[in-house]
């Protein structure tokens, strides 16, 4: 329902998207994974019809933002990264707020406090709220107009895990009513919880996408050996160890990562070496790879860098 | 209902009276303002700046003027510029209520002593009065007949008359500068124009809901100073009576001066037959005031230099020749 094909768009000095294209079904749940600067926010602002494309072209049920702006505004919803709202408003009254704009009237704003679950601060202003609390009233406002299709960025970015859980909480109950999402986050357990379908981006341009399970399968290195040590002194001979498929190192903080077809196999080839290089090691740690494990992989990267 | 365009103007209304600090700058700090202002000016305390005067009446006077003009523009070596417009008494109360000069001077019939006419309250007039008076002395000799002054009140020439006025404009200025420019770049910052464009609201309903609001909050300040001005407006004019004019000390001094005996003499009521026209122009207390003392020539610097208007009922090309422009 949604289709972007060759997306493309630059600013002055960086290329924010390089030929991104993506195929959304309707219904899917859908995470952008990245780290800062990846281009998620150009990219979802594209599709949300604020920014426009250098080149490429974004439909949306088959219609584009050049011909039927009023149509999509209706059937959209949408949170801005880091959208403030107006402080001496009450939540209930940015709510009838919102609600004017699509000619909805006052009886809107009690269905979304219920669904958000802000009903006991409706007549709070905004500017009491918590963090979490105004993240919420975002997507309320992004709900309020029962949208076929939810964009929202990074919609739990500096919550902490009770805040994020419940507003994993909220779109897990929205699945139901078969409402499309796209959602752009850092975290690979959000994605991993509330998703799909992921597509992990770098640098402008789309690394990988898939389902978690084609993702975790089609890169065959399974397993994980993650290491700190004192200093970067035998990383060559532990990127030759059996059964290894690629080292990645981070030299500010003298971690390893090295991905392996089988640490059974691996772990004690990797631990003789370490003695044989008089290597110190400060942490270890071998665990199946996730999502984080794969981006490094791919890019070469922390995910929290 | 719940309607956008409703809901635009109530926000920012509910923005605005949320935040009780803007109500003291919105509707009080002008207030304030003109209200201290009004008291500074009325009292007599508000700066002087000598422009303007007006004389009358007969060729005697024109010789006066054209003589003194002589000595005035040899003695400084053109360092000063000085007007002598030549008017009927009735296009010089015209120019008076203009504000094009602040003063004007007759003969007294019959009599070879002057006649000012001026508004007290002035401190302008005041300035040029003393200035003339003072020159006058130099031109004429000792023995000059005492000079006579009528008080008028002429509405809207002192400085609260144009600052209020200026007050409001200036308020509805920085409020649409603030309430409508600030506003919009706040929202900007915030994000929060970009996610009310990303809905189906008309963007032209928005920039009409602040214009609109603007115009409510401007009439607002409006009516709350102009009662404040209009509930003052006898304060702010009585303060100034026409004993300020004679208290001379208040007044900038050149050179020494023992105008400070100059007294004030009991009322006269001022023939209000050639001032009728005019309209607004109401004769007030008029005390006569002796003018006596210096003999010192009063010499005026390039800023202060003095446009005088020689009246001339009959012959006003008579003395054409005597005007010396700038
Ligand atoms: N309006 C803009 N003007 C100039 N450069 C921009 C603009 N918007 C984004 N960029 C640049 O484009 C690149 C991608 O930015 P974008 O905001 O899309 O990243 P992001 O993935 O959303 O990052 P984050 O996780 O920090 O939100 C960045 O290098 C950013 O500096
Ligand atoms: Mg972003």
């Amino acid at each position: 329902m949604i289709s972007a094909r060759n997306i493309v768009k630059s600013f002055k000095d960086v290329r924010a998207v390089r030929g991104v294209s993506l195929e959304i079904p309707r219904g899917q749940y859908i995470a952008i994974l990245g780290p800062n600067g990846a281009g998620k926010t150009t990219l979802v602002e594209m599709i949300e019809g604020i920014q426009k494309p250098d080149a490429g072209e974004i439909r949306i049920l088959g219609k584009s933002w050049s011909t039927d702006e009023a149509h999509l505004r209706r059937i959209m919803g949408l949170s801005l990264q880091e959208t403030a709202y107006i402080d001496k408003l009450t939540v209930e009254e940015t709510l009838n707020l919102f609600a004017s704009f699509f000619g909805l009237g006052v009886d809107v704003a009690p269905r979304i406090l219920d669904l958000i679950n802000l009903a006991d601060k409706r007549k709070s202003y905004v500017m009491n709220l918590s963090h979490g609390m105004r993240q919420r009233l975002s997507i309320g406002i992004a709900l309020i107009n029962e949208p076929e299709i939810l964009i929202l960025d990074e919609p739990t970015t500096g919550l902490d895990p009770v805040a994020r859980r419940e507003i994993w909480d909220i779109l897990v109950d929205l699945k139901k009513k078969k409402t499309s999402l796209i959602l752009t986050t850092h975290y690979m357990e959000e994605a991993e919880y509330l998703c799909d379908y992921i597509v992990i981006m770098d640098r402008g341009s789309v690394v990988v996408e898939g389902t978690l399970e084609e993702l975790l399968t089609a890169h065959t290195h399974r397993e994980v050996i993650s290491f700190t040590a004192s200093d970067r002194r035998g990383a060559e001979a532990f990127s030759r160890v059996e059964g290894a498929l690629g080292l990645v190192w981070d030299e500010k903080s003298n971690r390893g990562h090295l991905s392996v077809r089988d640490i059974v196999t691996s772990l004690p080839r990797f631990l003789e070496a370490v003695e044989r290089e008089k290597a110190t090691l400060l942490a270890l740690e071998c665990r199946k790879m996730n999502l984080d494990d794969l981006f490094i992989n791919l890019t070469g990267r922390h995910l929290h860098e | 209902m719940n309607k956008p365009f409703f809901n635009l103007v109530a926000l920012q209304f509910k923005e605005f009276f949320r935040e009780p600090e803007i109500i003291f700058w919105a509707f009080v700090l002008p207030i304030v303002l003109s209200w201290l202002l009004g008291i500074a000016i009325g009292s007599g305390g508000g700066t002087v700046s000598g422009r303007a005067a007006v004389i009358e009446s007969s060729e005697a006077t024109a010789d006066y003027w054209i003589s003194w003009i002589a000595r005035e523009r040899d003695s400084s070596r053109g360092e000063h510029a000085i007007d002598f417009p030549i008017l009927t008494r009735d296009d010089a109360i015209v120019a008076l209520k203009k504000g094009e000069i602040s003063l004007f001077i007759e003969r007294i019939p019959g009599s070879d002593s002057l006649r000012y006419f001026f508004d007290p309250r002035s401190g302008e007039a005041q300035m040029t009065y003393l200035t003339l008076e003072r020159s006058l002395d130099g031109a004429r000799g000792t023995a000059s007949p005492p000079s006579e002054v009528v008080a008028l009140r002429i509405q809207g020439t002192r400085y609260v008359d144009f600052l209020v006025p200026g007050l409001l404009a200036m308020d509805i200025m920085s409020s649409a500068l603030w309430g409508i420019g600030w506003a919009l770049i706040e929202i900007r910052i915030k994000k929060l124009l970009r996610r009310m464009a990303a809905t189906p609201m008309h963007k032209s309903m928005f920039l009409a809901s602040h214009f609109v609001t603007r115009l409510i909050v401007n009439a607002l300040e409006f009516v709350a100073l102009f009662v404040f001005v209009y509930h003052q407006r006898h304060h702010l004019s009585d303060d100034a009576s026409l004993g300020s004019v004679l208290q001379l000390p208040s007044l900038p001094r050149v050179g020494d001066s023992d105008r400070s005996e100059a007294s004030a003499h009991d009322a006269r009521r001022f023939d209000t037959e050639h001032l009728q026209r005019g309209g607004g122009l109401r004769p007030g207390r008029a005390p006569r005031v002796r003018a006596g003392g210096t003999r010192r020539a009063f010499l005026l610097r390039r800023h202060e230099a003095i446009q005088m208007v020689l009246i001339d009922r009959g012959a006003r090309d008579a003395t054409a020749g005597a005007r010396i422009s700038r």
